[in-house]
């Protein structure tokens, strides 16, 4: 059916209305709009009202923060930021109102910035960045962590951006003296030709080098987390988990000698305690050595010096002439039976007693020795009276 | 705006006997409401001498009336007895205008 058409009249009455309603509203003197069988409230003056309570609250809290605040546009000018953003980046705050982020960051960075703005406005996601370098009004260049996020006007056309920020200059150094720290030990760890591993009470590896992998023929993460007992016999975890029972009971370090019944290699375990930040010790390094070769070159020069003890021996027993054997330090430690039948056989003949004779002739030995003279040894007959006598 | 008044009196010079119907549109306890009732009353006390009904409809409970009047927001005051009805908007703290739309003045512009 159709709707008669209206009059001008009407139409002007419509119009006034029309015009009425918009004054109403512009003078806030409305509660409610009657619209499609609803009544939606409009609690204009309470919202605006919630709006400034909540506005005043957090201009307290960013006023209060340590953390940076800041609103930057779409260009990257500051346009809103909180007193915490004057200390870290050493501005005042008329210094800081418009300026560009380039301006206080090298190039490098500035296109970091600018990287991560063009994310966030592409995706319209936060995001959070930890490696941006700032530079202070004085020249000193710090490290800052901070969140962007999209701001968008009513319409949901981006605006610019805002974000969180703090100086983690002091964490960033201390991780860099860490990470530097770690190296120098990883590297001596790596470097050095003993096995190194760590264990936790229950004798389960945390970490081994890769000298003591290879030992093992297996990766760190198929070691990781596996316990001593795996890889040793029954006896040999028992002894290691006494040893570390008494590093984590008494908290020194100890070391013994070990002999590996899976490559048949003696080894020196040096078992130390860690402490943690607590000062309870949570974990022990253990050092082995590898002593095997010193092991079987003791064994060889003992088995060495034995047989030729023997030789000497034999030398000794059977050879018909004197013999005096001195150290190299020309300390007399034998004689045989013959120089000892030579000088019973002498002394009396030469007015000697037993005990001269031997003396003036390790005397005169030693004496050739030193000057390389090995002409014949004479001894003239003593003066001694009472030698005489006997 | 308004719509102009069918009975025309001079300011001041009373009701001359006729009994204004009033509708005032409201919704719940809400402060222009509230306002608009206090301020409808106090002017028809002042002007009107006893010549008035006043009918307060909240929409919360009628809106089938507030749809009947083409009523789309509220406060709303619809001056029935004109012809045609007169409806003006807001929470009527405007006396003059109020006076102007129950034809008492010579209305606003």
């Amino acid at each position: 059916m159709r709707s008669k058409k209206p009059t001008y009249q009407e139409l002007k009455a419509k119009l006034a209305e029309a015009e009425e309603i918009i004054a109403a509203l512009r003078r806030e003197e409305v509660d409610a709009v009657v619209v499609n069988h609803h009544v939606v409230l409009l609690r204009l003056k309470d919202a605006e009202e919630a709006l400034r309570e909540s506005e005043k609250r957090y201009r307290t809290i960013l006023k209060s923060i340590e953390e940076s605040y800041y609103e930057v546009d779409l260009a990257g000018n500051l346009t809103f930021f909180n007193d915490s953003t004057c200390g870290i980046l050493g501005y005042t705050r008329d210094e800081l109102v418009g300026i560009n982020n380039r301006q206080f960051m090298d190039q490098e960075n500035a296109e970091k910035v600018y990287q991560t703005f063009n994310k966030v406005y592409t995706t319209g996601k936060p995001v959070k960045a930890s490696d941006w370098e700032i530079m202070r009004k004085d020249g000193t260049r710090r490290f800052v962590e901070t969140s962007v996020s999209l701001i968008k006007d009513a319409g949901g056309q981006p605006t610019g951006f805002r974000g969180i920020g703090r100086d983690i200059t002091e964490r960033k150094q201390a991780e860099e003296t860490l990470r530097e720290s770690e190296e120098r030990y990883r590297s001596l760890v790596e470097s050095t030709e003993d096995s190194i591993y760590l264990v936790d009470r229950e004798c389960r590896y945390l970490f081994m080098n890769i000298k003591h992998l290879l030992r093992f023929s297996l990766t760190l993460d198929e070691v990781t987390g596996r316990s001593y007992g795996e890889f040793h016999s029954k006896k040999e975890t028992n002894e290691f988990a006494k040893r570390v029972n008494e590093v984590f009971e008494t908290a020194r370090s100890l070391s013994y000698e070990y002999k590996s019944e899976r490559d048949g290699g003696y080894y020196i375990r040096t078992l130390s305690p860690v402490k943690g930040a607590d000062g309870e010790i949570i974990t022990v390094t253990v050092d082995s050595k590898d002593i095997t070769e010193r092991k079987q070159a003791e064994a060889a020069r003992l088995k060495a010096e034995k047989h030729f003890r023997k030789v000497i021996e034999n030398i000794f027993k059977f050879v018909p002439e004197g013999l005096l054997a001195f150290t190299e330090r020309l300390e007399l430690f034998r004689t045989n039976k013959a120089f000892q039948g030579i000088v019973k056989k002498y002394s009396a003949k030469l007015h000697y007693t037993g005990e001269e004779l031997t003396e003036i002739l390790i005397e005169q030995v030693k004496n050739r020795i030193v000057n390389k003279d090995y002409s014949e040894i004479r001894i003239s007959k003593s003066n001694n009276e009472e030698a005489k006598d006997r | 705006m308004r719509q102009p008044a069918q009975r025309t009196k001079k300011e001041g010079s009373g009701t001359q006997g006729k009994t204004y119907m009033l509708r005032l549109f409201v919704v719940g306890d809400e402060s222009n409401s509230k306002q608009a009732r206090e301020n409808l009353v106090k002017i028809c006390e002042e002007h009107l001498k006893g010549d008035y009904k006043i009918e307060v409809v909240d929409v919360l409970n009628d809106f089938e009336a507030a749809l009947k009047s083409n009523i789309l927001l509220t406060p709303a005051l619809v001056v029935v007895s004109a012809s045609p009805p007169v409806t003006i908007f807001g929470n009527l703290s405007d006396t003059e205008k109020v006076l102007s739309a129950l034809g008492l003045t010579g209305g606003k512009s």
